[in-house]
Formats: C-alpha cells, sequence, structure tokens
C-alpha cells in the first residue's frame, strides 16, 4: 500500500470536473485508491463518494494506492491534482 | 421578483409540480424477480443516458456549450458506481427498481444538500434531475405538457432543470419563472442562451389551477396573472416599445461608426464557434483574439499545423479587417494541465502569460509566433503580447519575434513583413511608465479587468474585498487616462478590451478622455455601437450635456463618479438605460 498527502490549490476544491478526471486518471491502473479526507474515506471509483467527502480548496487529504501498480498510480494522481490550478 | 433574463412574455401558465410526478399505479405494483427488475433497472439508465446524449449533439448544434457541458455532468453522475450498487442491492432484496432508485437517490440528494458547501448543493439538483428522468422511465410517464394546447406558455417552477426544459417544447416556451436559481444558476445560463426570460421569485399561489393567461415582464421583474383589459393593454406597450429599441439595435450593425465619429467598434473572441454570431456583428474586426482557447481545448500543445489552421480560419473570415492575435495568455486562473506548471501560492502575481513565455516556454512561444507569421499571409493579422510589466520583457519578446521572422526569411516561407506589433497595458507599472512602451509598439489595449485587480490590489471573486474591485474608482480611471495620453503623444492608437468597454457608464468617459477604440464582447457589440454613436452626437452638439469638471478631473470618489455618470447617462437614453 503507498500513501501521500496532497492538497488541493483548485478554488471550489475537488468539485465535479476534476473529481470525474481523478477517476479516469487512477481507473488506469490496477489497484484500488482511496482518498481521506476529515476521518472519512472515499473510493475513487465513485465520484459522488469523492464529491461528497467536499474537499475544499487548500485542505489536505490522503490517497492511499492498493495494489500491483500502486507506485505509478499515486505519481499519476500526484501530477494532476497539483496540475489543477 | 428579480429579472434574470431580460425581456416580455405571455401566455398561458403551466406549473407542473414535478415532485407529484410519481406515478401511484407504480409505487404500488409489486416488484418483479430480482432479475426482471434489474433489467428494468438497466434498461432505464440506457434510456436516460441515451436521452442525455440527445440533448448533449442537439445543444453542442445551436453551439450552446454551457448546455452541453451540465448535461454531460449528468451523465457521468449515471455511471457512478456507487449508485449502480447501491440501487442493484435493494433489487437483490426484493424492492423494485423503481422503488429502489427513489431510495438510493433521495440518500444521496440528503447528503448533498446537508453540505455546508455552495457547489456541492448545486449538485442535489443534478441528481434530483436525474432521479426524476429515471422515475418517468421507469413508470413510463411522459411530460404532460402535451396535454395543454396553448401556443404560448409560461412556466412556474421551484427549479428549473436541464432535463425539464430539454422535454418541453421550446418553440412554445415563452418565459420562466422560478422560485430558486440566481445569475448563475444553470437554469440562467441556459435561458439565456435561448433568450427565454426569466425572473426568479416566490412562485404565485394560483399558478396551479387551469388556463390562467400570465404577463411576464423580466425587464422590471413582475408577474401579473389572469390581467384585466387595461393591464394588458399597459403591458402591449411597454413590450412593443422594448422590442421595437431590441430591433433598432440590431439595424445598427449595418451602420459602421468611422470616420464620422472618429470612434472604432471591434470584438473579442475566444472560440472559433463565435465566429457566424461576431461575422453578424460586423464591427472592424477583432481586437482581442485570445489564442489560449486552442490550447485549452486540446490534451496536448496543439501542432504547428493546426494552430496555422486555426488562426487562419480566423484571419479568411475576417478578410481585411485587422484580427488582434494575443500570444498565450496561461496562468493564474488558466491552467493547462498538459504544460505541468509547478503550483503557485500566488498564481495571479506568478509566473504567467508573457513570462513563462520568456521563461522555461519560450520554445512553445517562439512557435506561436511562427505560427502567427505564417498565417499572417491570409489576412490582416496583429500580435499583442499580454501581461508586459517593463521595458525589458517587452524589448525580450520583439527580440524573439525579429528572430522568428529572419528564420522564416531564411526558410523562404512568406509572412506580412509589416505586421503590427502591440502589448496588453494591465499590469499597472505598464500603465505608468506607458510612454516610454510607446516608443516600441504600434499599439496598445488596456485590459481593464486585471488592471483594475492589480491596481486596487483586489480579488474580484473574493467576496470580502470585491467591493474595492471597480474599475470607476479614480485610480484605475487616472492609470486609464494616463495610458490613453501617453499613446496619443507617441501616436499610436489604444483600445480598451475589458467589460469597461462595453458599460454604458463608463463609455461617455472613456469617449472623454479621447479613447478612439473599443472591443466588447459579441453579445454585447450592437448596444455598444448604440452608445458611441449616440453619444458622440450628444456630447459634439450641447454644451449643456457635458460632463463635469471635477468628473473629468478625476477629483471626485468612485460612487460620485458613478452617480454623475448615471445621471448623464439618463438624461441622454432616458427608459432605454434600463435596455442596454
Amino acid at each position: 500500500m503507498k500513501s501521500i498527502n496532497l492538497i488541493i490549490k483548485h478554488k471550489g476544491g475537488l468539485h465535479a470536473r476534476p473529481a470525474g478526471q481523478l477517476v479516469g486518471v487512477s481507473g488506469q491502473f490496477n489497484c484500488n485508491v482511496e482518498l481521506e479526507y476529515n476521518g472519512k474515506t472515499a473510493a475513487v471509483k465513485s465520484i459522488l463518494k469523492v464529491l461528497s467527502l467536499a474537499i475544499p480548496e487548500k485542505a489536505s487529504f490522503t490517497v492511499n494506492a492498493d495494489g500491483p501498480e500502486e507506485e505509478s498510480a499515486v505519481t499519476a494522481i500526484k501530477t494532476f491534482i497539483e496540475s489543477l490550478d | 421578483m428579480k429579472p434574470i433574463v431580460k425581456g416580455f412574455a405571455e401566455g398561458t401558465a403551466f406549473a407542473p409540480d414535478l415532485e407529484c410526478v410519481q406515478n401511484t399505479l407504480t409505487i404500488n405494483e409489486p416488484a418483479k424477480s430480482p432479475e426482471e427488475e434489474k433489467g428494468k433497472f438497466e434498461g432505464a439508465l440506457a434510456v436516460v443516458y441515451q436521452n442525455l446524449g440527445k440533448m448533449i449533439d442537439d445543444a453542442r448544434l445551436r453551439s450552446d456549450e454551457v448546455t452541453a457541458g451540465i448535461l454531460s455532468v449528468h451523465q457521468m453522475l449515471l455511471e457512478d458506481e456507487s449508485i449502480l450498487i447501491e440501487v442493484n442491492e435493494l433489487i437483490s432484496n426484493g424492492t423494485s427498481a423503481y422503488l429502489s432508485v427513489v431510495e438510493v437517490f433521495d440518500e444521496w440528494i440528503q447528503t448533498f444538500e446537508t453540505m455546508d458547501n455552495e457547489y456541492m448543493k448545486e449538485r442535489s439538483t443534478d441528481l434530483k434531475d436525474l432521479k426524476m428522468s429515471l422515475m418517468r422511465v421507469l413508470s413510463g410517464t411522459r411530460v404532460q405538457v402535451k396535454d395543454i394546447d396553448d401556443e404560448s406558455l409560461v412556466l412556474f417552477t421551484k427549479e428549473l432543470t436541464p432535463s425539464q426544459l430539454a422535454m418541453m417544447d421550446i418553440e412554445r416556451l415563452k418565459g420562466v419563472v422560478t422560485e430558486h436559481g440566481g445569475e448563475t444558476s444553470h437554469a440562467a445560463i441556459m435561458c439565456k442562451s435561448l433568450n427565454i426570460p426569466m425572473v426568479v421569485g416566490q412562485l404565485p399561489d394560483d399558478v396551479g389551477h387551469a388556463n390562467i393567461q400570465v404577463l411576464l415582464d423580466a425587464v422590471k421583474g413582475e408577474v401579473i396573472l389572469s390581467p384585466i383589459a387595461s393591464e394588458v393593454e399597459t403591458f402591449g406597450h411597454k413590450r412593443r416599445t422594448y422590442e421595437k429599441f431590441q430591433m433598432s439595435l440590431t439595424n445598427y450593425s449595418q451602420l459602421s461608426l468611422g470616420a464620422n465619429t472618429g470612434q472604432n467598434l471591434q470584438v473579442n473572441i475566444g472560440d472559433l464557434d463565435d465566429l457566424p454570431q461576431v461575422i453578424e456583428a460586423s464591427t472592424s474586426g477583432v481586437g482581442l483574439f485570445r489564442t489560449e482557447f486552442l490550447f485549452m481545448k486540446s490534451d496536448q500543445i496543439p501542432t504547428e499545423e493546426q494552430q496555422v489552421g486555426a488562426y487562419t480560419e480566423v484571419l479568411t473570415a475576417f478578410g481585411d479587417k485587422p484580427v488582434t492575435l494575443r500570444t498565450i495568455d496561461i496562468g493564474g486562473d488558466k491552467d493547462l494541465p498538459y504544460l505541468n506548471m509547478p503550483k503557485e501560492d500566488n498564481p495571479f502575481l506568478g509566473y504567467r502569460a508573457i513570462r513563462m513565455c520568456l521563461g522555461t516556454h519560450e520554445e512553445m512561444f517562439r512557435t506561436q509566433l511562427r505560427c502567427i507569421l505564417r498565417s499572417s499571409v491570409y489576412g490582416n493579422a496583429r500580435i499583442m503580447f499580454p501581461m508586459i510589466s517593463n521595458l525589458k520583457e517587452l524589448k525580450l519578446s520583439l527580440g524573439i519575434l525579429e528572430e522568428e521572422k529572419k528564420k522564416l526569411g531564411s526558410e523562404g516561407v512568406p509572412y506580412d513583413k509589416n505586421i503590427k506589433v502591440g502589448i496588453m497595458i494591465e499590469v499597472p507599472s505598464a500603465a505608468l511608465c506607458a510612454n516610454s512602451l510607446a516608443k516600441y509598439v504600434d499599439f496598445f489595449s488596456i485590459g481593464t479587468n486585471d488592471l483594475t485587480q492589480y491596481t486596487m490590489a483586489s480579488d474580484r471573486m473574493n467576496s470580502k474585498v470585491a467591493h474595492l474591485y471597480s474599475y470607476f474608482e479614480p485610480a484605475v480611471l487616472m492609470l486609464v487616462k494616463q495610458t490613453i495620453q501617453a499613446g496619443k503623444s507617441a501616436g499610436i492608437e489604444v483600445c480598451v478590451c475589458g467589460e469597461m468597454a462595453s458599460n454604458p457608464l463608463a463609455i461617455p468617459l472613456l469617449m472623454n478622455m479621447g479613447l478612439g477604440k473599443y472591443s466588447v464582447s459579441p453579445s454585447r457589440a450592437n448596444s455598444a455601437r448604440y452608445i458611441l454613436s449616440k453619444l458622440d452626437t450628444v456630447m459634439k452638439k450641447d454644451e449643456d450635456t457635458q460632463l463635469s469638471q471635477n468628473l473629468m478631473d478625476l477629483t471626485l470618489e468612485r460612487d460620485e463618479i458613478i452617480d454623475e455618470l448615471n445621471v448623464f447617462m439618463q438624461s441622454v437614453f432616458n427608459e432605454e438605460l434600463e435596455w442596454l
């Protein structure tokens, strides 16, 4: 399992469009990806679950990836989130 | 009632209370086998998904990217894994597809509705809409608009959703009244793009009854039910006057301002889809062509051929009228994921536009200049550099342009050797040093949106400080005036291409400062042209209708400035001012 902390800089936090893109980015890798924020977790596969975390701008959240391609998944997600400015 | 989309509408009230569309037969119907119910559910998902697809295509056909975007989010939500799992689970336990959908969606709607985040709350509307669509398909109910024969309908509803709108006969929908929805709500955006007058406010009680006639004044924000004869007459008069005025504005598009008035009206464009509408507005060219749209539309940096193709298309469309291509203005709130720019703490004061073009992204900048030069043989192209902060940046940019010209020359590729080059004046330092910058360029274009933000040091998206953001602040006006004067002294052209150029209150002030060129968004072209042409006549003739010395000297405070401009414009345009 691989975990990292990321910060959303985008105004409006992790909203529908980036959430949808995030689902796309993580879907490419063979592993389970979860987001953790404020004590709650959400499987990235479900946009609704991700949205319901309501991660606002400037918030720090954790990405947990578990599976054969967890390293690549985490790197790709990190790149994606950091590009959301 | 608050006017959201201006206009007038008359018709029969239509108030479907879609909450009650729940077909009671379906609720009480016993569930069939889980396999059958799952099949029904999957079928319904497919139908709704497909319908959304059709609506998206329709929207794209009429260049309504906004509705298309909203409906695309709906499609995305429809594919959500949680919903699929949760509904199927309930079905496996013996619940009907219909009731399972209701239960699962209601729970998610509840979750989102109780969130603090405004944006998240809006997602509950999307979910409610999807729930309704699925319910309708599962119960075989169609919306009852077909039951009403009337040619003109005025819709009354708590909240207007995309699928509701899509199921209506748009030709028969003349006006909309909703209880919820501000200027930026989906409903407002859709009605704006469909030109349907809309107001927001408390729904009157009696609209549910049959055959209620409605008069909707969406300029003032008034709804009259079951009007009496005198009300119909007054309304008719107001409506005709307003519509005559709107017509006359379109007739103005045939007039050109130019030698007579000394003013020049151009348009700002950002997307090739804008073209047909823009060319119809037949102005004197493009004051701002936001080339970054091409980069934002794509998943990667556009190829040289793609860029040349796009620039050529615009240049040929405008014939010999000038088209001002602004080099890539990316950064701040406009990001390009594939450029992998490092995140910044302060993007508005950061590595964007010309700064990154003179640094890490010089290759991209050079390629773009090369492409603009290559396409310059097909029309009247001008180059404009954004966000220039000092003379050094300008000299560097000009230097790179010269090098690219030389390269093309040695390759034997033709380009416009006399291509004009100018800069955006949007950083205060550029406005303050306009005199020295003017020596090196053919024109200035004042970006009032950014200039205001930097000068007043306030973010207009930040509700706590947005009150400071106004281009009527004397400080901002002084910088604009100074820039116009610097341009005049150097004998170069000055244009304003921000929102300010189409603001009815700002135009007289800008004219007074000697501004020659106004570049506005295509939808504002007719109003702006009308204002410029009428003011020109007025301000030349009548000594009495002039702006006060204090105003022209900018010794007043912002509110005093706005008040005086309001009074002045009222005296010239009277009731038309409301409509401009």
